[in-house]
């Protein structure tokens, strides 16, 4: 679904991604871990469009997406998270949700109908269930719990109606509990037929998650394959625990 | 109580109020323009020349003005594809500066000696205008196209992100400002009879964006309360002769130490509208109550 060929990202002269091949498939929940630094927000900011590679080329389901602008990947269905938390100040859960709905229905006035809002409306509705953030539709996005603030920026995300759905280390700060939760909700993402990659570190919530895991260290992909392959893999073992 | 009753007060507060919701517009894209003034009067002069110099009817001139400034709303809107924040105000100043000095040494329209010659603005057109323009921009703010600018203000790299076109978007903010802002200057010329180009410098510029955010810009409610407020103050005052600016420029830092968001705020119409569903329910509960008391 998503193929990376040989993509180079060089900020001066600091090698944030050197030669990267990646494949994620279509329907899987797909991983990427790495130790700090070892450039893995700059992989998701390339595939979104936010940074161009140096070299090397990006297909997302068999179109070149390797020059195309932010909004133009969000349009052909590549979703994204923020790493810190990126709400809109000032909106409400539904209006930020909503958001999400807008690329969808904007291009062309014919989309101003009133039909087509309507339709937009039911789908924030049922994202906001999916996520049982129902109950704060109201509330300022800013004024809500954390764990639900990330549920938002997720919600706000599959709004746009992607195909792929990238979370840059959706349990940051989160406590166990509200870990739990995220992992039912990607894989009930993922049961809705959207393909999801996520940048993690924490590896038991990554290793029984992923399907695939990607481990990255310096820019450079040092192992790939499934949670038992990585994590018997000498390589990474030294990256994560040192010799 | 009597200086409303002037209809040249009328008048003024009338467009004042339409190109503040002109700003209004380009401003809920979180574009902070300090060149409004200058589209203005890019409205004000075409529609001039239109109507004194061409004699072409008076309302197809000031449409006409209009939509041109908007195509320079849009010239405008270039900087702000590069720049944020403050740095996008300093630059929409200097462009506007730019156009003063443009009609300063433009011969044709009398350079800075003015334009004269222009009549046919009434309180039933402005007031007529401003009902439309009311009308346009609730129905913007309401509209995809409308959100899709409050999401560009509120962040424009998760814009871009949710798939909109940020250029786009405040190219087209920039534009529609524009026009509306022109549109009020159009009226602002027919009924001044007389124009130069100090009558829309940044100084103008400025007021129209304390007119916005002294009422609140979270709303276009906001923008009319301000820009009300802050047009018949000074005139109250009048009589207090110079202390009347200063006047106007503690109630500024009053509000802005007070209430910097601005008088109406999205979260006071809402308790307002809570108000009255609570109101309207309790009065239903009372007389289902005394209904079935009675029988």
């Amino acid at each position: 679904m998503l193929t990376l060929t040989n993509v180079t990202k060089n900020f001066g002269g600091l090698k944030a991604i050197q030669s990267l091949n990646l494949e994620v498939e279509e329907g899987q929940i797909h991983g990427v871990i790495g130790p700090n630094g070892a450039g893995k927000t700059t992989l998701f900011n390339l595939i979104t469009g936010f940074a161009h590679p140096t070299s090397g080329e990006m297909f997302f389901r068999e179109g070149d997406i390797s020059s195309n602008k932010p909004y133009q990947i969000a349009r052909q269905g590549i979703a994204r998270t923020f790493q810190n938390i990126r709400l809109l100040p000032g909106m409400t859960v539904s209006e930020s949700v909503m958001s999400g709905q807008l690329n969808q229905r904007i291009t062309g006035w014919k989309n101003h109908s009133t039909k087509n809002i309507r339709r937009a409306k039911k789908n924030v509705d049922e994202l906001l269930d999916f996520f049982k953030l129902s109950p704060y539709k109201e509330t300022f996005a800013l004024e809500l719990p954390y764990g639900l603030q990330r549920s938002l920026e997720i919600a706000r995300a599959l709004a746009t109606e992607p195909k792929l759905l990238l979370l840059d280390e959706p349990a940051a700060g989160m406590n166990e509990q509200e870990t739990e939760m995220l992992a039912e909700d990607i894989a009930r993402i993922r049961g809705e037929g959207c393909t999801v990659v996520v940048i993690e570190h924490d590896m038991s919530f990554i290793m029984g998650l992923c399907d695939r895991i990607t481990v990255l260290n310096f820019g450079m992909k040092i192992a790939d394959g499934t949670g038992d392959e990585v994590r018997n893999n000498p390589e990474v073992i030294e990256a994560y625990l040192g010799k | 109580m009597d200086i409303i009753a002037s209809p040249a007060l009328q008048i003024i507060v009338g467009i004042n109020i339409i190109m503040a919701l002109g700003l209004f517009i380009t401003v809920s894209a979180g574009q902070f323009s300090l060149g409004h003034a200058s589209l203005a009067g890019i409205g004000a002069y075409i529609s001039a020349v239109l109507t004194v110099n061409l004699h072409w009817p008076f309302l197809a001139a000031v449409i006409v003005g209009a939509l041109a400034a908007g195509i320079f709303g849009a010239i405008f809107a270039i900087p702000a594809l590069r720049t944020r924040g403050i740095y996008l105000s300093v630059l929409t100043l200097g462009l506007g500066e730019l156009v003063r000095v443009f009609f300063s040494t433009f011969e044709y329209t009398g350079g800075v000696a003015g334009f004269g010659g222009m009549k046919g603005t009434t309180v039933g057109i402005v007031y007529l205008t401003l009902l439309f323009c009311l009308i346009a921009v609730g129905i913007l703010m309401r509209s995809p196209l409308g959100r899709a600018f409050q999401t560009v203000a509120a962040d424009e790299m998760v814009a871009e992100a949710l798939g909109l076109n940020t250029v786009r978007l405040k190219v087209l903010a920039f534009s529609l400002g524009g026009m509306m802002t022109a549109l009020g200057g159009a009226l602002y010329a027919h009924f001044m009879f007389f124009i130069d180009p100090h009558s829309f410098n940044y100084n103008q510029s400025v007021f129209l964006l304390i007119f916005v955010v002294f009422g609140g810009m979270e709303s276009m409610w906001g923008v009319v309360l301000g820009t009300l407020i802050l047009t018949l103050l000074p005139e109250y005052f009048r009589g207090l002769d110079q202390w009347r600016m200063v006047i106007y420029g503690l109630v500024l830092i009053f509000m802005m130490a007070v209430r910097p968001q601005g008088i109406i705020t999205k979260r006071l119409l809402r308790k307002v509208g809570r108000g009255f569903a609570y109101i309207n329910k309790r009065n239903k509960e009372l007389w289902r109550f005394e209904s079935n008391s009675k029988s």
